[in-house]
This record gives C-alpha cells, structure tokens and sequence, in this order.
C-alpha cells in the first residue's frame, strides 16, 4: 500500500512540476466576439470536380441573393468553402512544415505553433483586422489550429475574425477543393 | 494462490511463473511507457482529450493538471513494472488506470459520444476511428498482461527479486539432524 502511494505521489509531483515548468494549458478559445460572427455570401453555383457541369441545376434567379451566415469560431468544412470560394478569408495551415509542402489549401500561409517559440512569425502581421483568417490542421484529435489560434490572438488581440476550421485538410481534400504544393512563399 | 505465490516472494517464483510474469511487465509496461512519452511532450492534446468527455468543467484546472500527471503515472509505473521494482504496485496503478481508461470509453459509447482515442496521442497504434468496442478490448489485453505480475509478483527476473538468494531449496523437508551430522 505505501509503494502504492509513492508511486501516486511521485507521479504527481513530477505531473505538477511540469505543469509550473510548461506554459499554461489554454483549453477553449474565446468564443466570437458579438456581431463578428456575420457574414454575408454572395451567393455563386457551387462546383467541384466530381460535379459535371452538364448536369449541375441551373441557379434560380431567386437564389441569386446573397446569403448572410452566422459563423462560431469552429468552422465546418462547408463554410469554409463558403469563405475560400468568395475570398472572404485568408488560410493558415498549422500543421508542420514537411506535411505544408507536401500539399495545403491553395493560397494558405504557413504557421505552426512552434513557429511561435523564436517570435512572431512575420505573416500574422500581415493579416488584416476586417478580413477573416481561418486556420486548420489535420482535423480529428488535432488542436494545433486552436494553439494558433489562440497565440495569434496573444500575439495581435486587434485580430477578432479568426476561426478554427475543425475538419482540416483531409476534408478539405477529401471534397476535391483546390490545394497547392510547396514551401510557403513568406518563408525566409 | 496469489497469497501463497506471494509469501515465497519474487526470489523462489517459479521458471514458468517467472516468465508469464515476464512477458506481462515486458508487455503492459512497455506500452505504458510509450503512450506516457507520446502524451508528455503533447499536453495541450491530453487536455483537449480529457475535456472532450464533457465530464470535468472546461475552464477546470484539473483537466490540465491531468494532462500532465497522467503521462507521469504511466511512464513511472510502466519503468516499474519492466524493471520489476515494486512489480505489485506499479501493477496496480496500471490497473487502476486501466479501469478508469475502460470507465470513460464505456461512458462515451453510451452517450453516443464519438470521440477520438488520446490513447497514444496522435498515433493509432491498435485501434483506429471513434472510441469503441476496439479500445474495450485493446484495454482488456493490457488488464489481462497486468494481472500476471499482479497476481505472480514480479518473479526471478525483476529488480524485486535483486539481492533475496533463492531460498534453500531442501528447506521444506526441514532435516535439521542431518544438516548437522555434516557439520
């Protein structure tokens, strides 16, 4: 019983000075700030590679008019689209910069959280405080989006329009959307 | 049986007894070490594991508390068992874990919760997809490797049995008479 105890104690002794030792863990992401969540979408024919163009519905004049969505600060992977197919946002891919290279949503920025660990990386002060940037990684388990998430909003608290795009890049790629290859153009 | 094995201690374990033994710490405690160290250098993915159970407030500072602490009891109690150095105990952490690990997955198929495994971290060593019937039975194999050190100590090749010489292998027949007529 005593071997026991100091097996529990010695555990959580170590689990407690690492937790002094590390930066503090930031579990949720404040949620949109009221009124920022609004966006209004054109409203344009959606369509993918898998969709034939001959047989897509022809878009009622009706649907014409633009839409206005509500958006949370996780995203789904249809309004995401939404947001890339308008060019209301900008991306930022968090995962690791092998896996960037090896294929991203077109268009999107590099930014990993370690990149955080030597400075601000010189793209978050680029982004515009009116223009939404979405930022994902591999979807799932993963939370590196939210780290960044979180840091850019240390980093530029002016920056309100950011959002985790939940389902990540296999989605992304899973649904045909455009993707790119190669290192990030403002890597130095 | 366990008392009895227990009372002739790790040192006169027997060579079948010691090597089931064996195979248990070198299984369940390598694995244990290897989901600690995955977990330890990710705390950040251990919490958003815990916090998506749904059963700790999120703002809680034991869900980060935990994040940190449960990788430490897995990696101590994991080079316990494979060194076999306090092998009962050691064992019985793992044990324990082991259930609470089986009494969230239970909890989360019964909400219908699908929830990804931060069992390895990002890595989906035995199982893949939601929290399911896999991880049940994943966890069912480590119980059961468990249980041989538990129940049969850590055996002849442990740090336990370090230092305790077999004990005299005639001792049982007791002829303290004839020990002394060769004196």
């Amino acid at each position: 019983m005593l071997k026991f105890a100091g097996i529990i104690v010695v555990a959580s002794a170590a689990g407690i000075t690492h937790s002094l030792i590390n930066d503090p863990i930031k579990l949720t992401i404040a949620p949109m700030p009221a009124g920022t969540g609004t966006v209004v979408i054109p409203q344009k024919p959606v369509t993918t590679p898998d969709n034939d163009p001959a047989e897509t519905d022809p878009i009622e004049p009706e649907s014409q008019t633009p839409t206005t969505i509500v958006l949370k600060r996780e995203i789904t992977l249809d309004q995401a689209r939404m947001l890339f197919e308008n060019g209301l946002a900008d991306f930022v891919d968090s995962r690791p910069k092998e896996d960037y290279e090896k294929g991203h949503i077109l268009g999107a920025y590099n930014v990993a959280p370690t990149s955080f660990d030597i400075g601000t990386p010189p793209v978050i002060d680029f982004f515009e405080e009116d223009r939404r940037v979405v930022v994902y990684c591999t979807g799932g388990d993963c939370h590196d989006s939210h780290i960044v998430v979180q840091k850019m909003m240390e980093t530029r608290p002016e920056l309100v329009l950011l959002h985790v795009f939940v389902d990540g890049y296999p989605a992304w790629t899973e649904a045909g959307l455009p993707t790119d290859t190669g290192p990030d153009p403002l890597a130095e | 049986m366990a008392n009895a094995l227990k009372a002739r201690g790790p040192q006169n374990a027997g060579t079948f007894a010691s090597w089931l033994s064996l195979i248990g710490r070198m299984g369940a405690g390598q694995v244990f070490i290897f989901a600690g160290l995955i977990k330890i250098g990710d705390p950040a993915g251990v919490a958003a594991s815990i916090q998506a159970f749904g059963l700790i407030d999120d703002e809680s500072r034991l869900i980060a508390l935990a994040a940190y602490i449960i990788p430490w009891t897995e990696i101590i109690a994991g080079v316990l068992l494979v060194a076999g150095l306090f092998t009962r105990a050691a064992a019985t952490v793992i044990l324990l874990m082991l259930a609470g690990f089986v009494a969230l997955i239970w909890n989360a198929m019964s909400k219908g919760q699908e929830l990804e495994c931060g069992c390895f971290g990002k890595i989906k060593l035995f199982c893949d997809g939601p929290l399911g019937k896999c991880n049940l039975i994943q966890d069912g194999v480590f119980a059961a490797l468990v249980l041989l050190p538990l129940i049969l100590g850590g055996g002849r090749a442990s740090a336990d049995a370090l230092g305790k010489p077999p004990a005299d292998p005639y001792a049982d027949y007791g002829d303290e008479e004839e020990d002394e007529a060769f004196d």
